[in-house]
């Protein structure tokens, strides 16, 4: 029997077996707030591009659950086992080496991604999964693009820089500019601080 | 003593009284919105005209004198400029020729605090939508205690984006109720919906939505653009909501008056056990007394402001502001 693991704000998560393996089910659920027509056609545009995405991502060797099944708003996927990540940051657990050490693989990760024209839409340490190799598994693609667009992937970043201290941040965003074959982080850097000041009533420099 | 409170951020001028947390007096006067836009200057001069007679009505209802007034409050932002200005200069006024202490206070945490205040409410999260605003705020719990952002609009405010539609849609006048009334019995057009984790983006809708006007009907489009919009809003606050943990949800802001809005999140808040918090329809347009409110906030927990340092800021970001009470 299918056992609930999650419920986040779009789906429940269930902890079941599918072919012999341990699988997650992202059952996107039906949100009585909104109507019948947005909801359905968002439940099932955001499940098939979700499938769409990860099995990019698996294709450029990032780490992420391989994608077994693919309903009408219903997916299956290949269970990571691990520590979710904000948990990690926020309980202090795991000591401050392995924390640096995992914010500069999450920042691989993205950067491997988005050199293959992923975007993940929702960057932040509660859709990362570390494993007992202390290795980051991303998961989550439900706000994700198949996109080189630089907005996008700026939002990405962006969305990392929210979600952790400035000093984990850091770690991050260097991996992040330095990882090989990845040419446009520069530019996407750039792009972020022009979303920020884009921000409502932020303070805005002059030049 | 009682705190006068003065707001003019845009179209509304207003003067309100507060004792202990008590709302004693809540005047108001509002620039005739037809089917333009607001131009600064013109409002402001309007605000200008009716400023005496709002304050001594709003004296005049609680039934107090200059004298009994132990500190003023006044917008300082954020907020159209000419506006502010009068408000500020109004409120300086009484302030220096009485020699009563003064109170810079941001538009936002009025309309937040006011919120609480009816409903005794600690620690909610937040989801303030306004004219020129959309935020999705909460208390954060650092030495620095102020609102912090979890999701924001990244393009312009969801009131200004209803506005813009009613003026394309020649619905008058030309505000975000009269969208509303016009959407009634409408039929479902695909719409772009844009939601970036807890942030969202209205511009893109509303291209879409004013096109849709040429080959649809007005009703169709209201319909459909308010029902995105409205779905934007609530998916980022139940993102926030499960993210922040909070218990509480209150929503706030001139936009907040809506139904359809209120009834969506009272859907969101059942669903997660959380409690739902609207103020009236008087609180949740601009106002004074929820500037007084927060103006004896600030007086109570020892803020204090000297005459010169009391400006205004257009700009002036809610997280910005340090909330001492």
């Amino acid at each position: 029997m299918p056992k609930i693991i999650d419920k986040g704000a779009e789906a429940r998560l269930l902890g079941s077996t599918f072919l012999g393996v341990d699988v997650v089910i992202k059952d996107r659920v039906r949100k009585n707030y909104r109507i019948e027509e947005i909801d359905s056609s968002i439940r099932k545009e955001r499940t098939r591009s979700e499938a769409r995405i990860m099995c990019a991502a698996s294709a450029c060797g990032a780490r992420v659950p391989l994608v077994l099944w693919v309903g009408s708003s219903v997916l299956v996927l290949t269970r990571i086992y691990g520590a979710m990540l904000n948990r990690l940051v926020e309980g202090g657990r795991a000591d401050g080496q392995d924390l640096f050490g995992i914010m500069s693989d999450a920042g691989r990760q993205l950067a491997l991604l988005h050199r293959n024209g992923i975007v993940h839409g929702d960057y932040t340490t509660a859709n990362i999964i570390v494993d007992r190799q202390h290795k980051a598994w991303i998961i989550d693609f439900g706000l994700g693009e198949l996109t080189s667009s630089l907005e996008s992937r700026a939002v990405d970043v962006l969305l990392m820089k929210r979600s952790v201290s400035a000093a984990l941040y850091s770690c991050f965003l260097e991996s992040y500019l330095s990882s090989r074959g990845y040419d446009d982080a520069d530019k996407v850097v750039a792009r972020l601080a022009d979303i920020e000041r884009r921000g409502r009533y932020q303070k805005r420099t002059l030049g | 003593m009682a705190v006068l409170g003065i707001e003019s951020t845009a179209h509304t001028f207003g003067a309100g009284i507060c004792e202990k947390g008590r709302i004693l007096a809540n005047r108001k006067i509002m620039y005739p919105i037809w089917d333009k836009g607001l131009i600064p200057a013109k409002v402001a001069e309007f605000h200008a005209a009716n400023t005496y007679k709002v304050i001594r009505g709003a004296l005049t209802e609680a039934g107090l004198g200059v004298a009994d007034i132990s500190g003023i409050g006044y917008t300082k932002g954020p907020g159209l400029g000419p506006c502010l200005s009068v408000g500020m200069v109004a409120a300086k006024t009484i302030a220096v020729k009485n020699d009563i202490p003064l109170f810079p206070v941001n538009h936002a945490v009025g309309h937040i605090e006011v919120t609480k205040q009816a409903f005794h409410v600690k620690d909610p999260l937040v989801l303030y939508v306004s004219g020129g605003n959309s935020q999705i705020v909460a208390l954060s719990d650092e030495r620095f205690r102020h609102y912090m952002v979890y999701g924001e609009t990244l393009d312009v405010g969801i009131g200004n984006m209803l506005d813009s539609f009613a003026r394309a849609a020649g619905i008058l006048p030309a505000w975000g109720s009269e969208v509303a009334r016009a959407a009634l019995g409408g039929s479902y057009i695909k719409m772009p919906y844009t939601v970036k984790g807890m942030d969202f983006t209205f511009t893109g809708l509303l291209t879409f939505a004013t096109r849709a006007l040429e080959n649809n009907s007005v009703r169709d489009v209201a319909y459909s653009m308010q029902e995105t919009a409205f779905s934007m809003l609530c998916e980022a606050t139940e993102r926030a909501l499960l993210l922040s943990k909070k218990k509480d949800i209150v929503v706030c802001g001139g936009v907040a008056q809506s139904d359809r809005l209120k009834q969506m999140l009272g859907s969101i808040s059942r669903e997660n056990r959380a409690n739902l918090f609207a103020a009236t329809n008087d609180l949740n347009a601009d106002n004074g007394a929820m500037i007084a409110l927060v103006a004896e906030k600030m007086q109570d927990s020892g803020q204090s402001y000297a005459v010169d340092d009391c400006g205004i800021s257009q700009r002036y970001r809610l997280d910005s502001v340090k909330i001492t009470w």
